[in-house]
């Protein structure tokens, strides 16, 4: 088992590394354990989210509007704020309502059967055209000084953000892996039809995991809010989905589901990031920077496919 | 058109829905806005949707066989790009536009290759495509908007024939072709055995690998070409042109009736499908309505317009 | 028959969608139809560049009261992205609804050229506001300031604030945007000839997105540890550099004063950056006089009346007129004044 998942996230991790020494041999500022705190601090967003968007992906399905929950909670943990809620209400009243919209997903979605695109294409939509309704066009910021305490706050001497990340993505890779629950999204991913006929409740399954995903991106979009010190509806976590999406699946994720771990998918956040820091610290032109993250995100999925394609030949070969 | 298209309704249940609900839409904003039933709206609205339209049509093919292609935007962008800085080079304009053709071809190859050779995941090659594409556009021309094109090269975009806006025919000429293409031909039967069941395709001793490489070299090209013709119409290659398009693409399609996991969907379909969200979108305007519900109205018009279909296995 | 039903039930529910969407209460931004309801009245569709940003609410409320003081109708609407193709559509769709005349912050400036041929052929007054298209056949342009007044005050700000010497960056919302890009390069030239030992490290692109703007300070201050000053050339670069700046410092990996910030930003997002001390002065221009001025200009036109230089404006005041520019000044932010903006 454990031979098996090393060999699923190997060509990530070698990828990672070699990234990682490219630029700490072309940038003196890059290596050192400040900039990784650094790196780390900057995705702690997309750290969170990505553990929401991996169970999705398992599932087989997909999560288009984790950006416009985003921006939903964002903003109105914004509102209440300014409302002079005290800040840890405003919070859970956030989390709340990316539930709430998780909920909305997941019932579109697993109840009413549409496809998880499709559901959550029109949700991105709505989500978004919600938020900024709300926030009426302004900007949501000058936050109390309570509230920075989500997003900048140190608790036993650790960031309080990266702690929050931490557990949380313990508890998920302790649950997919060990929990009952854990093993039905891989069940469901791997075969729907079989899983059903094993008396696993696939809707049930799916609806609870996009309540999951709304709970983790009520979370972030708290952490985002803080640590961004201020919000504008109209474009926070504009292109969170592709970047989260482009994460799990260079993690070695299938998008056909059934395949990957939060494991290699907190590695394709990490690696996303690096290039992120890293292209910007060697100092490369801004306008090779895209350019540049694209190719390395082409690079890093080439790998990992050849990679898999040439363990599993039999067994996966048939996927595109 | 009109003929055309109810003539299929007969055989499909799915675009009488939709063109239903077309028919909705346009009775709405005919009585609603007093500007919104003229020959000149339309005509505008049909200039309007030439660059959609051109990329719906591979599309619609490639989410039939059961891929996806996000990286359209990007490539409609490069191959504008590309076409501008040939013409800055001094070259004759049509060369420029063939140049850009080419540009557009060559990246939906890539795709094809690695999707299609290396059986990469669609989404992501096609995420990675557009973020490298885009961040090359930049490269290319450090953003910077190139225009002064010659007036002859407008008329693709700008003329009018009688009343209709040339572009607009080439759109209709182009789905003809398609539509044709996809009911009559063998490799169309590929297109939608491969959505439906590609390893009995495989073992019928058809290429996969070449169909689905064809089907993303014609993305690439007709990308290409939508760049071609917004470049006309706007008089202007810009850095950021297609930004999120695919987004339009794919809720035309939907909307039309493709299927999501592939191996059904009609031309036809994604056609109305187009003509529903850019009527919608022109009717919202003409009244002033603002863009944030106009999302959310296009938001929940897809739940509605594709949540009635049956997903077997979803 | 399920099936018809529900066809039925998704039209049905697709008109009440779109007729919510029209008699819905005016929304704060975006899509509002302000001023006269007399149907007769003249009517004027002034475009932003994008909906969402608190620069064009802020503006939208001026336009909307110039349509009341005037007793005109005001449609204030625009895409909710910054992409030329969408909101040249959106001009075409006003054509046909025939307005009166048109108020357009252009995003790419040779695009609408076309577009605005069209319109003045339809007899449709066409004044440009916030961004000019100087290329094409608008009668007007309605600015603050010229791009590169603008850019220059900005790198006059930072030069004094640094002392003349040192590495500065630029933050930008877009690379391929017109307006970022003439405003950056003017600060350049300044530089150049003003203060030769500025050196420009490097620019970095936000795309409008504040993670990303974020994260970008974070870089820039990792990056250059000698790093003077950052300029940021949209409404979100100046609050984000801020906001990481405040962090280092309260962190202690960076002594307060020791990167100086200015931009453009609306007051009331960066008052407390200013109040701390962290941003010293923040340029801006009320964008709602802007609008006004902008709807006021367009009536003058529609009733044939001549624009002249030192001309009154209402609410506004007097503005220049330079040949086919109308200029209503820039404002200067600082601690003194933070608190007497209301927007």
């Amino acid at each position: 088992m454990k031979r098996l998942l090393n060999m699923h996230e190997a060509p990530i991790i070698i990828f990672t590394i070699i990234v990682t020494l490219a630029f700490s041999l072309y940038s003196s500022g890059f290596f050192g354990i400040d900039n990784l705190q650094m790196i780390l601090d900057q995705n702690i967003s997309m750290f969170i989210v990505a553990i929401g968007m991996t169970m999705v992906i398992l599932l087989g399905g997909i999560d288009l509007s984790v950006g416009s929950v985003l921006a939903v909670t964002a903003t109105s943990v914004g509102l209440f704020l300014s409302h002079g809620i005290h800040p840890w209400v405003a919070a859970l009243m956030g989390i709340g309502i990316g539930v709430l919209c998780g909920m909305v997903n997941g019932f579109f979605i697993a109840y009413v059967k549409i496809p998880d695109i499709i559901v959550t294409l029109a949700t991105m939509y709505i989500f978004r055209g919600i938020a900024v309704g709300i926030s009426g066009g302004t900007w949501m910021t000058n936050f109390p000084a309570g509230f920075r305490f989500f997003g900048q706050g140190t608790l036993f001497g650790l960031s309080f953000p990266l702690l929050v990340a931490i557990v949380l993505i313990a508890i998920f890779i302790y649950g997919l892996k060990f929990s009952r629950f854990g093993r039905r999204i891989y069940a469901i991913g791997g075969n729907g039809p079989a899983a059903k006929l094993a008396g696993i409740s696939v809707a049930k399954s799916k609806f609870k995991v996009y309540v999951l995903s709304g709970l983790l991106v009520g979370i972030a979009a708290v952490i985002f809010a803080s640590k961004v010190g201020s919000v504008q509806a109209s474009t926070a976590g504009n292109s969170l989905a592709f970047e989260v999406m482009a994460a799990v699946l260079i993690g070695g994720g299938s998008i056909f589901g059934g395949i990957g771990t939060i494991a290699g998918t907190m590695l394709g956040v990490l690696f996303m990031g690096i290039i992120k820091n890293g292209l910007i610290i060697s100092k490369v032109s801004p306008f090779w920077v895209d350019a540049t993250t694209g190719f390395l995100i082409i690079l890093a999925i080439s790998i990992n496919t050849l990679q898999r394609y040439r363990q599993n030949k039999g067994k996966e070969g048939d996927l595109v | 058109m009109n003929a055309w298209t109810s003539r299929l309704s007969l055989r499909s249940n799915t675009l009488l829905v939709q063109l239903i609900v077309l028919f909705f839409i346009l009775v709405l904003f005919s009585i609603l806005s007093p500007y919104f039933l003229s020959v000149s709206n339309f005509m505008n609205v049909f200039n309007q949707m030439v660059e959609i339209g051109l990329i719906a049509i591979p599309m619609t093919m490639i989410i039939i066989s059961g891929a996806m292609d996000l990286s359209v935007g990007s490539m409609l962008a490069f191959s504008a790009v590309c076409m501008g800085v040939a013409f800055e080079q001094g070259l004759n304009i049509w060369i420029c536009v063939a140049i850009g053709l080419i540009a557009g071809m060559l990246c939906g190859a890539l795709n094809g290759y690695l999707i299609a050779r290396h059986r990469m995941q669609a989404i992501v090659v096609t995420i990675g495509m557009l973020v490298m594409l885009r961040g090359l556009v930049y490269v290319i021309n450090e953003g910077r908007p190139i225009s002064g094109f010659p007036d002859g090269f407008y008329f693709l975009g700008q003329q009018y024939i009688g009343v209709v806006p040339f572009n607009a025919i080439v759109l209709m000429i182009m789905f003809l072709l398609a539509h044709f293409f996809m009911k009559k031909t063998r490799f169309s039967t590929y297109i939608y055995g491969i959505g439906n069941n590609e390893e009995v395709v495989r073992y019928s001793g058809i290429s996969v690998v070449r169909v689905r490489f064809i089907l993303f070299v014609l993305s690439g090209f007709f990308s290409a070409l939508a760049g071609v013709f917004l470049v006309s119409r706007l008089a202007s290659a810009e850095a950021t042109s297609g930004t999120n398009i695919e987004l339009d693409v794919i809720t035309a399609t939907l909307i039309g009736g493709t299927h999501i996991f592939g191996g059904r969907g009609s031309l036809a379909g994604t056609f109305v499908g187009l003509l529903i969200i850019v009527f919608l979108r022109n009717g919202l305007n003409l009244m002033g309505v603002s863009v944030l519900y106009q999302a959310v109205i296009l938001g929940a018009l897809l739940l509605l317009a594709v949540g009635n279909q049956k997903f077997n296995g979803a | 028959m399920k099936k018809m039903m529900t066809t039925v039930i998704t039209g049905v529910l697709a008109l009440s969608l779109a007729a919510c969407g029209n008699a819905g209460p005016a929304p704060a931004n975006g899509g509002t139809e302000g001023g006269a309801s007399d149907p007769n009245a003249r009517t004027y569709f002034i475009n932003p560049k994008s909906i969402g940003p608190a620069y064009w609410a802020a503006a939208e409320k001026g336009a909307v009261q110039a349509g009341e003081d005037l007793g005109v109708n005001i449609l204030y609407n625009a895409p909710t992205e910054a992409d030329s193709s969408k909101q040249i559509n959106m001009i075409q769709d006003m054509l046909t609804r025939q307005v009166d005349g048109i108020g357009i912050s252009p995003n790419d400036s040779k695009a609408v050229g076309p577009v605005f041929r069209k319109a003045i052929g339809e007899d449709v007054q066409v004044v440009t506001w916030d961004s000019d298209a100087p290329e094409t056949e608008r009668q007007y342009y309605v600015a603050p300031a010229t791009d590169e007044e603008i850019g220059e005050l900005l790198a006059q700000t930072i030069g004094e604030e640094i002392g003349g010497e040192g590495e500065v960056a630029f933050m930008v919302a877009g690379l391929g945007s017109q307006n970022q890009i003439a405003k950056s390069d003017a600060a350049k030239a300044y530089f150049a000839e003003h203060y030769p030992d500025i050196e420009i490290v490097t620019t970095v692109s936000s795309d409008d997105d504040q993670q990303k703007a974020y994260a970008n300070a974070q870089n820039l201050i990792r990056t250059y540890p000698d790093l003077k000053g950052i300029i940021g050339f949209a409404g979100g670069e100046p609050p984000a550099a801020a906001e990481v700046v405040e962090q280092a410092i309260q962190a202690g990996t960076l002594e307060a004063g020791q990167i100086a910030i200015t931009g453009i930003a609306v007051p009331s997002v960066v008052k407390n950056y200013i109040k701390n001390g962290t941003i010293n002065t923040d340029i801006i221009w009320d964008p709602g006089k802007l609008a006004y001025a902008t709807v006021y200009i367009l009536d003058q036109l529609a009733q044939g009346n001549e624009i002249t230089d030192g001309m009154e404006i209402p609410t506004v005041g007097t503005v220049t007129v330079d040949g086919q520019s109308v200029f209503i000044g820039m404002l200067e932010v600082t601690n003194d004044n933070v608190d007497s903006f209301d927007f």
